[in-house]
């Protein structure tokens, strides 16, 4: 893993989507990031709460909603409430476009809320806006 | 009456005096006989002659059940009523007797003994004719017999006194095996206790009224069938006490109908609850089923993007993938429509105050990009507010313009005008159109759901706008309909209620 490389992770049951995000940033901005990916919620909150102290954190979480098991919203609580992960930008990046799942996502402490596109033209664009914003544009990290 | 003990011979009875006895024997206007212990008529007056019809000399000397009905002969009546009177000094009844030419008469009888003391073992029988006592209840016999229903009239007793023909229709005795019994012989065993201590309580307080106000009431046939009754009770108050006729109906056929009634009541209300049930099942499983084909349509279309994205693709090898990209966004389109008129069907609509006119500009606003693409003016009249849930009449006005849109004239920049207008409490309201339009004889037919008037590739589109159109009209207790002639534009008109959908938030 390259230390110049911004590490995105990935919390998503469905491979397929993992599969095309992961092609999606390879075209538009593979140079700054790179992504790991987490299959449920369970794997997300392993690898995070089983971490060492000090190993890198992710530098942002894209976090889909329904999950097997331990679902998003569980690791968004999970992560809002421990003082080590509540500054770990998350953006809920899911199917759903239910108001009652954006407004508690919010209320949780999402940073912000996609609906996954619907294309693969429409992801890679998706994928170019989101590192423009969250790793050029933007001084929210470091 | 007489103290006197003058002998008696056992084949002729004389009463001492003679004058007495001359008194009595030509006494015409009540029936005085003697009958000795074993019953054997051994005097007899010209009031019994009147009476009855026999002569003295036909019918001394024989037993003096001559007089009753077979029926009481057979149950030991005459023997019961002598030893009544030797055992409480005096017998008093009422019932019916017979005369020499067979006909029956209504006889109040007396049976005393001659001599209490106990000198002579024979009664005097004496009896009265009551059954012309008064007119009036001789009328009153007659209408019992022609009344329709079945009439019996019980005495204080309890005991029947009158009965009509169509007792014995209803009941299937003969009168003459009811009269002097008890009611009750007419009630089933199991109401019997209860209906004795009924009968008290009617008798201490007479009155006109239904019987069995509350609960269901039955008759007891001669075959042991029971018959559901109605049953009317009148008292008759007269100078022998307080009688209660009761007209009884056979309710048999009523009750059938009635029961009928409720059964088809009942499978038609169980009848009602599947469909609607089947119906709640239907469009929660079209809800479902389109949300769950998104995901798998969703895949397909990514991925064949995916795979035209990459460089090295021979030019029939994209063509096929930009066309089953192209299908599946019509797939899409279709789900997503689906969607739209399955979830019209599920959920809760609230109604609220709603400003049409304000609805209108922010959806013009929203539709501003395929507005100007298109060229198209519109203009908006005036419009009211009414009572609506926002978010569906904002959804049926943008697929009307959006239709309008689709079907302009190749060439020609689409004109549509939307126009209210009050009219028999309702707002009608007009969004009218210059564009291709349709034979008149489509305008039902454009309003079911997937009908198309036009091929995939002239128009696209789903052909379920105008069934949510319709839908959402009919949430709103109103009406949609469509004028419109080939090539001369299409008005598609919406009557709302002034205060649609108010009272209820639920769609109907």
């Amino acid at each position: 893993m390259s230390p110049f490389r911004k590490k995105i992770l990935v919390v998503d049951d469905d491979e397929d989507d993992y599969s095309l995000m992961s092609d999606a940033f390879k075209e538009s901005c593979a140079s700054e990031v790179e992504l790991d990916w987490k299959k449920d919620g369970a794997e997300a909150l392993e690898y995070f709460f089983n971490q060492t102290d000090g190993a890198v954190l992710p530098a942002i979480v894209l976090l889909d909603l329904n999950m097997p098991k331990v679902d998003g919203r569980e690791v968004l609580k999970r992560l809002r409430s421990a003082v080590r992960f509540q500054h770990v930008p998350v953006v809920v990046f899911t199917n759903s476009a239910d108001r009652r799942d954006i407004l508690e996502s919010y209320r949780m402490g999402a940073n912000s809320y996609v609906r996954k596109p619907s294309g693969y033209g429409e992801l890679v664009r998706f994928a170019r806006a989101f590192c423009a914003y969250w790793f050029k544009y933007s001084s929210f990290i470091d | 009456m007489s103290d006197d003990r003058s002998p008696v011979s056992n084949l002729d009875f004389q009463i001492g005096d003679e004058h007495f006895r001359k008194l009595i024997e030509e006494w015409e206007d009540s029936s005085v006989y003697v009958v000795d212990e074993a019953g054997i008529i051994r005097s007899w007056n010209a009031g019994a002659f009147k009476m009855k019809g026999y002569l003295r000399e036909e019918v001394l000397g024989r037993h003096f059940s001559l007089f009753f009905p077979e029926e009481e002969r057979a149950s030991g009546v005459p023997g019961k009523a002598l030893r009544e009177a030797r055992n409480n000094g005096r017998y008093e009844g009422e019932s019916w007797r017979l005369k020499k030419n067979g006909s029956r008469f209504w006889a109040r009888v007396v049976i005393r003994p001659v001599d209490p003391s106990g000198g002579y073992p024979g009664f005097f029988v004496i009896s009265w004719d009551l059954t012309n006592r008064n007119e009036a209840e001789q009328r009153l016999l007659l209408m019992a017999e022609a009344a329709p229903s079945a009439m019996i009239m019980v005495n204080g007793e309890g005991n029947i006194v009158l009965a009509n023909a169509q007792v014995e229709k209803l009941f299937g005795y003969e009168r003459s095996e009811l009269l002097g019994k008890p009611i009750e012989m007419l009630v089933p065993e199991r109401f019997r206790r209860s209906h004795h201590g009924h009968r008290a309580g009617f008798l201490a307080s007479p009155q006109v009224r239904p019987m069995g106000a509350v609960r269901d009431l039955f008759g007891l046939r001669k075959d042991g069938t029971e018959v559901p009754v109605e049953i009317g009770l009148n008292p008759i108050t007269t100078q022998d006490g307080v009688f209660v006729l009761s007209s009884i109906v056979d309710i048999a056929d009523r009750k059938k109908a009635e029961q009928d009634i409720a059964r088809y009541a009942e499978e038609l209300r169980l009848r009602n609850e599947e469909l609607s049930n089947t119906n709640k099942e239907l469009e929660q499983f079209a809800y479902i089923s389109s949300h769950d084909l998104q995901e798998p349509l969703r895949k397909i279309i990514s991925f064949s993007e995916r795979v035209s994205s990459s460089a090295d693709l021979k030019g029939s090898e994209r063509e096929y993938l930009e066309r089953i990209n192209a299908a599946g966004q019509r797939m899409k389109k279709v789900i997503e429509d689906l969607l739209q008129f399955s979830r019209l069907a599920s959920g809760r609509v609230v109604f609220e105050r709603t400003d049409l006119r304000q609805v209108l500009i922010e959806l013009l606003a929203d539709l501003d990009v395929k507005i100007s693409e298109s060229g198209a003016r519109i203009t908006l009249g005036d419009l009211p507010v009414i009572r609506a849930n926002g978010a569906q009449i904002r959804h049926l006005f943008q697929n009307l313009i959006l239709n309008s849109i689709k079907f302009a004239k190749k060439g020609t920049p689409p004109e549509i005008s939307i126009q209210s207008q009050a009219k028999d409490g309702m707002f009608e309201i007009r969004v009218r159109d210059n564009g291709i339009g349709f034979d008149q004889k489509y305008a039902d037919k454009v309003f079911q759901p997937f009908q198309r008037l036009h091929g995939k590739n002239e128009y696209e589109g789903t052909g379920i706008g105008l069934s949510i159109c319709q839908k959402i009209v009919n949430y709103h207790r109103g009406e949609i309909r469509a004028e419109s002639a080939e090539g001369r534009g299409a008005t598609f008109i919406v009557t709302l209620p002034v205060g649609a959908g108010e009272g209820g938030h639920e769609p109907v």
